[in-house]
């Protein structure tokens, strides 16, 4: 189901007045792409869901802060999902840092039979990464952040997140080689 | 593709793909549950019920005092009672029985038991406590427990009091059924006596309404009852939002409960076995809880160790299985305030008498009340996590209770009596929502001290 722009400002006008019936359309009409960030960002003994559930409670909160003006809807909860994910994770890995840098190889070809890729198989992809070269890679590929708001985010030198990106997209390089040698040799 | 297409391509499926998921069932989880509504009315009928008594017990107390002045105007008039049946002996009406007290001349004939059945008779009294002597005042100043046949005070005839002269008490032939107490009778002076009836056994003077005055001054009456209570609650702790029950190890509560307030009782009629009043009550939670996990994990698949050299632009890196060792730590504190002030109506059946002096009221009762809920003073160790940042959440609305109390009743005297109360409360309807950290219905138990006085 789709909501227009009319529909989408009903819901946040019943949502910062507090109606559980608008809660319940931006929960259903919400909730699984969100879901799908939040599997991005977390690791296996923490549930997307509690993330979701968490992050659902801090969005009805503070519902009344949201602007259109500056962001969608979409993207603002979006956020907040995955504010809460890092909040999660912060507690969870210890996270090493690589101060050098890497030159990018732009020309390296993949074949086009990776355009068909599912979302799981993207998933299994990027979650083999490290968990500081994932979130990086997540938030400045897939969420499109800029390497200043994740070094913000993260609490590191933007410096720093440049040269995980740089690190994540050598390891998925490597990644989808293996798999292309497999699928040659299949 | 070349690697830039790749990871747009990746970019789009990401943000493209929702997942399943039961939105339902997650959001059932998520929503508060649905408060009942009680109607406004509910609310209004204690109120209602506390008026209309209160207006009943005004005018009463009002038409018994016109009543009584009107008494004392007449009460130079010397009431003869021109009966045949009634074999009296008269009481010699003194005008002024201070300076000139009255004299008592008894004599008796059978014919006197025939009045019985029209009187207010077969008395005996229990205490022997008053006087009636010659040249004497009668003067009552403490209570007097009477027996009768008679139920009720029959307000259309002239009736008569009953006392007996403490003598020989076995040849008293001995009331039946029902009690009838006459407290507070102060003083009753000898012109107020306008017929002495005596039938070898009992006396009975006549006096009508003086006495009937303060039969309905008494029943009139007020009962202030103020309350002082402690305890402890049980506010069941939700676990999808603090999760006490999964995470703690180490978990210590304060739950007390506190409770201050005044009760009403009008003693009169069937009124006399309802309570009405004010109660305001504070339940207060503090927790503090700990867990320290200590995680040691082996990844199964190779991580970076080490980058070794920089060559030619390429990073030679050695990689190992890793291992993770995660040490986490959480401490909250955590001070939870939840208050309310109550209207309650009790309803007490019967007063079980131990003693003179002791007894035992059990009584229920409903409570309507307006609560409000403070949650705050969270100091965590890790205040990112929902629900344990500072919180400024206030739940507010109106309440359902329920209420099982045992009074143990200790009188003072014929006015004012203390009382040690422990009482059981649980709420009916949901109390808390959204956010909170407590089940719908919080159950309190305690004890309350009362002091209770009674007012004319």
């Amino acid at each position: 189901m789709t909501l227009n722009q009319l529909d989408i400002t009903k819901i946040i006008d019943g949502c910062k007045a507090q109606d559980p019936k608008s809660q319940k359309d931006l929960v259903l009409n919400f909730a699984p792409q969100l879901l799908s960030t939040a599997k991005r960002f977390c690791y296996d003994n923490v549930s997307p869901k509690d993330i979701l559930q968490e992050a659902y409670i801090l969005i009805f909160k503070n519902i009344y802060q949201y602007d259109s003006s500056i962001s969608s809807l979409k993207t603002w909860m979006n956020r907040i999902v995955i504010n809460t994910a890092l909040k999660y994770n912060r507690q969870r890995y210890i996270k090493y840092e690589l101060l050098t840098d890497y030159i990018e190889d732009d020309q390296y070809i993949i074949p086009d039979i990776f355009k068909n890729l599912h979302y799981e198989e993207i998933l299994n992809i990027v979650q083999k990464l490290p968990s500081g070269y994932r979130e990086v890679f997540n938030l400045y590929v897939i969420d499109e952040y800029s390497h200043d708001e994740i070094a913000k985010l993260l609490s590191i030198t933007s410096s720093t997140s440049r040269s995980q990106l740089a690190r994540a997209r050598k390891l998925l390089k490597e990644q989808v080689q293996s798999l292309i040698n497999e699928l040659e040799r299949i | 593709m070349n690697w830039k297409e790749f990871e747009v391509n990746l970019k789009n499926i990401a943000q493209n793909h929702p997942s399943d998921m039961d939105t339902e069932a997650f959001w059932n989880e998520l929503a508060p549950k649905k408060k009942k509504r009680y109607p406004i009315w509910i609310f209004l009928i204690p109120i209602l019920i506390a008026s209309i008594t209160a207006s009943y017990i005004i005018i009463n107390i009002n038409s018994s005092k016109i009543e009584h002045q009107d008494e004392l105007k007449s009460k130079e008039e010397v009431h003869e009672k021109s009966d045949d049946n009634l074999i009296t002996t008269k009481h010699e009406e003194q005008k002024n029985e201070i300076s000139n007290p009255s004299l008592i001349n008894i004599s008796t004939t059978q014919k006197s038991k025939k009045l019985l059945p029209n009187q207010f008779i077969d008395s005996k009294v229990q205490q022997n406590n008053y006087s009636i002597q010659k040249n004497k005042n009668v003067n009552y100043t403490r209570e007097i427990e009477a027996i009768s046949q008679i139920t009720k005070i029959n307000e259309d005839s002239n009736f008569n009091h009953f006392s007996k002269i403490p003598e020989n008490q076995s040849d008293i032939e001995m009331p039946t059924k029902e009690k009838v107490i006459i407290s507070d009778i102060d003083y009753l002076k000898p012109s107020q006596l306008q017929i002495i009836n005596w039938d070898k056994k009992q006396l009975y003077f006549e006096q009508s309404d003086y006495l009937k005055i303060n039969i309905e001054k008494k029943q009139n009456s007020i009962n202030f009852n103020f309350v002082l209570g402690i305890g402890a609650w049980n506010p069941n702790f939700k676990t999808n939002t603090i999760d006490i029950s999964s995470r703690n190890t180490n978990v210590e509560r304060s739950l007390e409960s506190r409770n201050i307030g005044f009760l009403i009782q009008f003693n009169k009629g069937f009124l006399k076995h309802f309570e009405t009043g004010l109660i305001y009550q504070e339940n207060i939670s503090k927790i503090y809880w700990n867990k320290k996990i200590v995680e040691e994990k082996t990844s199964t698949e190779q991580s970076l160790v080490s980058i070794n050299t920089y060559i030619n632009g390429k990073i030679d890196s050695i990689y190992g299985n890793k291992t993770t060792i995660r040490t986490l730590e959480r401490t909250v504190n955590q001070y939870n305030k939840f208050s309310s002030l109550k209207l309650p109506i009790f309803y007490n059946p019967l007063k079980i008498k131990l003693n003179q002096k002791i007894s035992l009221v059990p009584k229920i009762g409903i409570l309507f009340d307006f609560y409000q809920q403070n949650t705050g003073k969270f100091i965590s160790s890790q205040d990112q996590v929902v629900p344990f940042g500072e919180s400024n959440y206030n739940a507010k609305g109106l309440g359902l209770s329920y209420s099982i109390n045992c009074p143990i009743l200790y009188k003072i005297d014929s006015k004012s009596s203390v009382s040690i109360s422990p009482y059981f409360n649980q709420y009916l309807s949901n109390v808390i929502s959204q956010n909170s950290d407590l089940q719908s219905r919080p159950i309190q138990l305690g004890v309350n001290l009362g002091y209770q006085i009674g007012l004319r």
